[in-house]
């Protein structure tokens, strides 16, 4: 497996995976960074898809370890700067922090599995790497899936309301 | 037939393979059909404001940091397993006191071959070699402290370093680190600047109000006897062991 091959295929989606699962800049680069690295320690090897499911399941016991000794405490509407290339207006800028931040306040009002559950399969994997991420049987994960669907855009779309 | 269920809509939407029924059902039923529009049209709305919360992040950074990390613990660890701190004490000093207890005694004996053994070498230590070199004694500082909070501020600290935080009885805070690191103290603090590991840190169990910062940033911090983690740690079953990215 090449390093800088599989690290520039593999990273980013798992960065973005780890930074929407815990709302943290730092912690999403410190747990891919090191699930990354277990990867090439423990030297796994397989399909592309399968490196990748590895990795994602990696991260999520990670994040989920680190987040159960602090008592299941996710950090709440972090808010970090927006980074992007193109100029942005700035009511654009801020149309883009507030729905950032609705979205963050949808997620992290689900209960964990919930939430892994809903970012894995928007991070495109399947059914059957989701309930084996996630430790519920393959034919539970529709119906739960639709229940952390529905919990997500409700509370999107109450957060959109004027208070 | 009944309409489709949630399960089985969404599994239709995601590529997921159903029974026949149900995608003849499909053909014939509009009220599961604008379902299934809804959950298309829900996806496509989830997707949206997931990728709203995306930032950019710096790969090549990331890069040089995992092979920084991967050469720090080939490094440290010699490619296997580490072994904890608190084990390689007691087993090499069993191991010493009885080599020590068995060799008096039997050099004790007149006529032993121990005894002989022992006056046919000088008594004089070995001369270090590159195949036995001499053991490197980590350097550290040992503190006494009543209550907290206890703080300990690692500086400098190389990329790569392993750093092993025990909780042990007593009433004392103690830094352990490669020759060549330096240490100060204060009122319930403690500062090391390190030039290189492994490092361990050991925190009074009795003391609920701990907190060990590396290169300004908190690693752990221990408050009404909850452990909180600033950076991830290895799974350790006989610790908690964090390697500096």
């Amino acid at each position: 497996m090449d390093f800088n091959t599989t690290f520039d295929e593999e990273y980013l989606p798992l960065v973005r995976y780890c930074h929407r699962l815990s709302g943290d800049r730092d912690t999403a680069e410190d747990v891919a960074q090191e699930a990354m690295v277990r990867l090439f320690e423990h030297g796994v090897e397989g399909s592309s898809a399968g490196v990748r499911a590895w990795l994602f399941k990696t991260a999520t016991h990670l994040i989920r370890d680190r987040y159960r000794v602090e008592g299941n405490r996710m950090r709440l509407l972090r808010e970090n700067p927006v980074m992007t290339t193109d100029p942005e207006t700035p009511d654009a800028a801020l149309e883009r922090t507030e729905n950032r931040a609705r979205a963050r306040r949808a997620l992290d009002a689900m209960p964990a599995r919930d939430r892994e559950m809903l970012l894995m399969r928007y991070s495109g994997f399947s059914y059957r790497e989701i309930a084996d991420t996630v430790d519920v049987a393959a034919t539970s994960v529709g119906t739960l899936l639709a229940r952390a669907e529905h919990r997500f855009t409700s509370v999107l779309a109450a957060a959109g309301e004027p208070a | 037939m009944s309409h489709l269920t949630e399960r089985t809509i969404l599994e239709l939407r995601d590529g997921v393979p159903v029974d026949a029924d149900a995608s003849a059902h499909l053909d014939e039923c509009a009220v599961c059909r604008t379902a299934l529009e809804e959950a298309e049209a829900r996806s496509v709305d989830i997707a949206s404001a997931l990728t709203d919360l995306d930032e950019g992040f710096d790969v090549a950074s990331a890069r040089e940091a995992v092979a920084a990390r991967l050469a720090g613990r080939a490094t440290t660890a010699g490619g296997g397993r580490r072994p904890s701190a608190r084990a390689p004490f007691w087993t090499l000093g069993r191991a010493a006191t009885f080599l020590l207890l068995t060799t008096g005694a039997l050099s004790a004996l007149p006529g032993s071959p121990v005894r002989d053994f022992i006056s046919s070498r000088s008594l004089d230590p070995p001369a270090p070699s590159a195949l036995m070199p001499a053991p490197i004694e980590p350097v550290g500082m040992r503190m006494s402290v009543q209550d907290g909070p206890v703080i300990v501020e690692l500086d400098q600290v190389p990329p790569g370093t392993s750093i092993e935080v025990l909780l042990v009885p007593g009433s004392s805070v103690a830094v352990r680190a490669a020759p060549g690191s330096s240490f100060s103290s204060a009122q319930g603090r403690m500062q090391a600047t390190i030039v290189g590991g492994p490092v361990t840190v050991e925190f009074p169990d009795a003391i609920d109000e701990v907190s060990l910062t590396v290169n300004g940033r908190t690693y752990l911090s221990r408050k009404d006897g909850n452990l909180l983690f600033g950076f991830a740690p290895e799974q350790d079953p006989e610790g908690i062991r964090f390697i500096v990215p």
